[in-house]
């Protein structure tokens, strides 16, 4: 890794340590002169869902290093190992079940398919 | 420590057993995907240890593995945390007493399960009579043993993950133990149905615009499932759980 590489991974470490700061004592840092309308919880409410969401999408669905959706194709073993993993989970709703089958099918997939 | 104090913070610690092997099993899983990812062995033991905060790590990596700018994954980071932010505002109520910095270190400390344990212990924050029977601040010291049981055991199992991981071949491909995770987190978000459909909006939008610069696609992914969660979001809701 370059040293440019590396110094940006160190400023970024340094940025997510003040996230989780931040985050973690949010209301503990404004006290209790500020307070959150209802509105506004609700309206935060499914931000971590989503941007969960919009990490994933496109880890299960594309290429890795992909530039944009024309790449799509189901020879992606990415896109059998995360079917396998969410039926997992659907019907296990437990970690260990849910990462053995998702990564047998996507290590599977790789072979099958490659 | 007070022979009270240590008691009760011995209690924590045992508590918080009884969630060990889930924490375990997370925290061997986010040390694999981060051994895995670009990171180096130190980047990835340094992330663990200082940042923290699991599903935000697992967030970043495909982001920092594609060179998104920082300020994307900053503000990923942040949307990934915001659950946190609602329990601060749990925290404050309970322990306004402290002073702030302690309170700030609290704060960091405090996760999905020492938060969810404290709350299942001590549904509310002390009354002015409890307050007053409660010189050592023993429901402080049962949080710290929860913390401290939290981080010991999350900072074990990470590392050991990382370091078991990093002695296995790339092609063995598992860093697909990242987005296997990432499900995992997600599932349980999905319990109602205008949840399912942000979660859909978000999904689409993503993709979609994958090819637009900087990884903005993340950050119009989140703007498009608010929006959609908002709208359908009409029925009486149970309030928020502090």
């Amino acid at each position: 890794m370059s040293d440019e590489a590396s110094m940006k991974i160190a400023y970024l470490i340094i940025g997510m340590v003040v996230v989780t700061f931040l985050t973690r004592s949010f209301f503990v840092l404004l006290g209790s002169r500020i307070k959150i309308s209802e509105w506004g919880l609700e309206t935060i409410r499914y931000a971590p869902l989503a941007a969960l969401i919009a990490i994933l999408a496109p880890e299960i669905f594309l290429p890795v290093g992909a530039s944009s959706i024309a790449e799509f194709n189901l020879r992606l073993p990415n896109i059998w190992g995360g079917i396998a993993a969410l039926i997992a989970f659907y019907f296990s709703r437990r970690m260990i079940p849910t990462l053995l089958i998702g990564m047998a099918i996507y290590t599977a997939a790789r072979f099958w398919l490659a | 420590m007070t022979p009270a104090q240590r008691q009760e913070f011995i209690y924590g610690l045992k508590d918080m057993s009884h969630s060990a092997v889930t924490i375990v099993t997370w925290s061997v899983v986010t040390g694999i995907a981060m051994a895995k990812s670009t990171l180096t062995v130190q980047q990835a033991i340094a992330m663990s240890l200082l940042v923290y905060a699991g599903s935000a790590q697992l967030a970043a990596l495909p982001l920092i593995a594609l060179g998104a700018p920082i300020w994307v994954i900053l503000v990923t980071s942040f949307m990934v945390n915001l659950r946190f932010v609602i329990f601060s505002l749990g925290l404050q109520a309970h322990f306004s007493y402290l002073s702030t910095w302690r309170r700030i270190l609290l704060g960091y400390f405090t996760t999905d399960f020492s938060y969810l344990a404290h709350i299942k212990r001590f549904p509310k924050p002390e009354t002015k009579a409890e307050k007053a029977a409660d010189p050592e601040h023993l429901r402080l010291y049962r949080m710290m043993g929860f913390q401290a049981a939290n981080w010991i055991s999350w900072q074990v199992a990470s590392i050991t993950g990382i370091l078991l991981a990093s002695q296995i071949p790339n092609d063995w491909g598992l860093e697909f133990a990242g987005p296997v995770a990432l499900i995992v987190i997600i599932g349980p978000m999905l319990d109602r149905t205008s949840a399912k459909w942000a979660a859909v909006t978000a999904g689409a939008v993503a993709v979609m615009t994958y090819g637009i610069p900087y990884r903005l696609n993340i950050i119009l992914a989140i703007g498009a499932a608010l929006f959609v969660g908002m709208i359908l979001d009409k029925s009486p809701k149970e309030r928020v759980v502090l």
